[in-house]
């Protein structure tokens, strides 16, 4: 047997695996011990959120004679746990108490306190501190909430733009828009709903925006003056049809489709001709959104289109139509491209099943 | 000159100096490898802590009431799934998304799957043009079902057998929608799943694939294709796995994902932009990792043109799905995985330490190379190393000693982190006696159950010299429905 030499990597691997040990047992105990302080914690702001329930319920239906936080039975952290109860009431409540409630939050400086860190270093306090204001409807944060839709991080800015929805400030719609549909789809969805949920008197906004800024947000305006079913906008939406922008052309022919006005079916039927596959596609959705009958022939003609999504948006659109679309399809069986006669046969069937609406 | 062993004279000694210079080395390895995980696991909590944070901010409703939200084709690939179905269809029914299709892929079942879907769903044969732009096997039929919504947004195709990748092309052609989400028979998504799973493709634009932690079901209680409440399995077989899982999705997949570098998403659960998966030619039908593999192609054919070929993981859209109770099933299933595993790297090996990939072929692909695919091979030499000096009365009990530590105290650690993640963002188990069991879990998995999944990888480096075709991956089930 040979003679062993003195190795220093065993003796550091060694000692890294005993590092190793140690970790293990110091994370386990750390684990165990988080897990029992956070139940202990739960428990204990259960039983100070229900000390403090009469309390609130008192100060909602007795407005201004009830201290919210006596002093005598005051209690560290016990701001923070009001706080979250009255945040937690307030998605419970509408009208009346949802206004006594907000107002609370306000004369108990809440409201203050969350403005306040709308400037925080830390984007999720900011973030948080929005959401705040937005539940609680503070008319007195929107000033600072569409300021604060110039945060550098996205998160805040949606949510800022979910407040001011709630709070249906107009004056925001247009920073919102800027702040929010260039970012990306997700910006685009969530201004969306907030601006639907403001509903039409957003369209006078949205009409003047057509003619300035960002394409992005251009084409989510046009988008939206279809979606509120802004019937003065159609003239607006038409030369946005032979756009430059691939985008604004898509948007233009989505939403007078949605709008379903008949004036629109030319403009369709020149951008059945588009060079771009995703402009027919969606000029052929339209026509079937407008089931203008003196459309079925281009109609026809498209279901022979090279690209398979007009293709199917063309025979989708015939069977909406009526009568003159599934002659149309009829005759489109003895179509010469027998990609044409699969698809009138396809929606041929759909329609004999009543599967198309 | 050897520092472990003395020199001395004939083969022996220089047997001896080898296997001395070989222990060094692999200590060498796992110190390297514990570093690169540590690594990991603190990139890991940073990017969950600022995802689950986003989240919180996040309004699902407005996705889910939104004209804006991208329409998904689920597509299930099916191959003698009689057992469980249509029970697997009707959960996906459950899902809270704006716009979604079902496409079953029935492929070439030789039992009565496709029977009892056209009895449970009213399917009828239809003239539904099938656009082939990957190339699959011949299609036999399409059926819709003649009920009213939302069941009429379920399509069946029916074709001959072609393996998983295959029946996930057909699905492919077949889909309507822009993105599709493949999801296997066998497994179950929670209700929120597929809006949170398509948040990234709604926030970027570069996104080609995006995939969701998968989670043990064995032990959860399920009924009607809905986890009731979810609990950790008794057997200790699955509840490894369930830690195991853990520390696979919320330790490396998140880091690997926010270094922008991600090469595996679970083919369980995955959702990918289609223009981008048919620009690439579609699931490579002659791999049994089809899932890894469409991931490094993407990355692989997509990025030197300059196209976008991200892909992302997300930690909170649950995949739930059953894992195998005994040993010859887990024992398959991971000689599988490593088959796939290895072929895929062989077959993209252009992308390693090849700069043009930035992070992924500098790091990333050879990650995947050191630490995933040769793990085993270096771990089963290293006992047979030392075995070896031990027989030859060599054996240094010290670096013996080292070894079987820093191997076994690394798992444990990495397994702890990912018990810790759990427990302070997405806590699934909330009841103490699970929180206990993650915890011995992660513990003894590393003695005996680690060592039987290195070996069974091993094996399947072997296999891969052996046999290579593509198969349907399966394993013995109960199926998930609990309450059945």
């Amino acid at each position: 047997m040979q003679a062993i030499e003195f190795d220093p990597l065993f003796n550091i691997s060694l000692y890294v695996s005993v590092l190793l040990a140690w970790l293990v047992l110091l994370i386990t105990a750390a684990l165990v011990v988080s897990k029992i302080t956070r139940r202990l914690w739960q428990r204990y702001s259960e039983r100070r959120q229900a000390f403090y329930l009469p309390l609130i319920l008192k100060a909602v239906a007795e407005e201004g004679s009830v201290e919210l936080m006596p002093r005598s039975t005051y209690r560290w952290g016990d701001r923070g746990i009001v706080e979250a109860a009255l945040l937690q009431w307030t998605q419970t409540l509408s009208g009346f108490g949802l206004e006594r409630i907000s107002r609370i939050f306000e004369e108990a400086g809440f409201a203050d306190e969350e403005i306040r860190r709308l400037k925080d270093w830390r984007w999720w306090a900011r973030a948080r501190a929005a959401k705040r204001l937005g539940t609680m409807n503070c008319a007195k944060a929107s000033e600072a909430l569409i300021r604060a839709l110039k945060d550098p991080v996205i998160e805040v800015r949606l949510v800022c733009a979910w407040a001011l929805g709630r709070l249906g400030r107009l004056e925001a719609v247009e920073p919102m828009m800027q702040a929010l549909a260039p970012h990306s789809r997700l910006g685009a969805l969530s201004l969306t709903h907030v601006i639907l949920q403001m509903g039409p008197r957003t369209a006078p906004v949205l009409e003047r925006m057509l003619g300035q800024g960002d394409p992005a947000a251009q084409a989510l305006a046009i988008r939206l003056l279809g979606d509120l079913k802004d019937q003065a906008a159609l003239p607006l939406l038409l030369p946005f049809v032979g756009s430059d922008s691939l985008e604004l052309r898509i948007a233009a022919c989505r939403a007078i489709g949605v709008l379903g006005q008949e004036q629109g079916w030319e403009a369709m039927l020149g951008a059945l001709e588009d060079t771009a596959w995703e402009v027919r596609a969606r000029a052929a959705w339209s026509l079937g959104m407008l089931k203008v009958p003196a459309s079925a022939a281009a109609l026809a003609a498209a279901l022979g289109d090279r690209s398979w999504w007009v293709r199917v948006n063309a025979g989708e659109a015939l069977a909406r139509m009526g009568e003159r679309g599934r002659e149309a399809l009829e005759r489109a069986l003895s179509h010469q491209d027998r990609f044409a006669r699969d698809m009138a046969a396809q929606w041929l069937e759909e329609l004999a099943l009543g599967k198309v609406h | 000159m050897a520092r472990g062993v003395g020199l001395g004279e004939g083969p022996l000694n220089w047997l001896r100096l080898a296997l001395g210079e070989i222990q060094r080395g692999i200590l060498i390895y796992f110190l390297g490898l514990n570093a690169l995980y540590f690594v990991l696991v603190l990139i890991s909590i940073f990017a969950i802590l600022r995802y689950m944070r986003a989240m919180s901010y996040r309004n699902l409703q407005e996705v889910l009431k939104s004209k804006l939200a991208p329409p998904i084709s689920v597509i299930i690939p099916a191959h003698n799934e009689s057992a469980g179905i249509v029970s697997a269809v009707k959960s996906i029914f459950q899902l809270n998304y704006p716009e979604f299709e079902i496409i079953v892929v029935n492929d070439g079942s030789t039992d009565d799957t496709l029977e009892k879907l056209v009895r449970a769903f009213r399917l009828r044969k239809t003239k539904r043009v099938y656009h082939k732009s990957l190339p699959t096997r011949d299609v036999r039929g399409i059926y819709a079902s003649r009920m009213a919504a939302p069941w009429a947004e379920l399509v069946v195709v029916d074709k001959e057998n072609g393996g998983k990748a295959d029946a996930l092309n057909a699905g492919v052609n077949v889909s309507r929608y822009p993105l599709f989400c493949s999801v296997d028979a066998d497994s179950m998504l929670e209700r929120d799943s597929l809006l949170r799973v398509a948040m990234p493709f709604m926030e970027r634009g570069d996104i080609v694939g995006v995939g969701g932690i998968v989670r043990v079901a064995n032990g959860c209680f399920i009924s009607q294709g809905v986890v009731r409440s979810i609990g950790l399995p008794n057997q200790w077989l699955p509840c490894f796995q369930a830690v195991e899982y853990l520390r696979a999705f919320l330790s490396g997949r998140i880091a690997w994902a926010s270094l922008r570098s991600l090469l595996v998403i679970s083919g369980a659960f995955s959702l990918f932009k289609k223009s981008a998966v048919v620009e690439v030619g579609g699931y490579d039908r002659d791999t049994v990792g089809e899932d890894m593999e469409l991931v490094v192609r993407l990355r692989h054919a997509l990025k030197p043109l300059g196209k976008p070929s991200e892909v992302d993981f997300v930690p909170d859209p649950v995949c739930w799905t059953e894992v195998p109770e005994n040993l010859r099933t887990l024992w398959r299933q991971r000689n599988r995985w490593h088959r796939g595993l290895a072929q895929c790297l062989y077959r993209h090996r252009g992308m390693t330490f090849n700069p043009r990939y930035g992070v992924i072929g500098l790091v990333a692909a050879p990650y995947f190379w050191i630490a995933e695919l040769l793990s085993p091979v270096i771990e089963i030499a290293g006992y047979f190393v030392f075995f070896l000096s031990l027989l030859l009365g060599s054996l240094q009990w010290k670096a013996f000693a080292a070894f079987l530590l820093l191997s076994v105290m690394m798992g444990i650690n990495l397994s702890l982190f990912a018990v810790v993640l759990e427990e302070f963002t997405l806590h699934r188990y909330p009841r103490v006696r699970d929180f206990l069991r993650l915890l011995a879990g992660a513990v003894f998995e590393n003695i005996g159950y680690r060592q039987i999944t290195t070996l069974a990888r091993l094996d399947g480096i072997l296999d891969n010299f052996r046999q290579q075709y593509a198969e349907w991956g399966t394993i013995e089930r109960k199926g998930l429905d609990t309450a059945a």
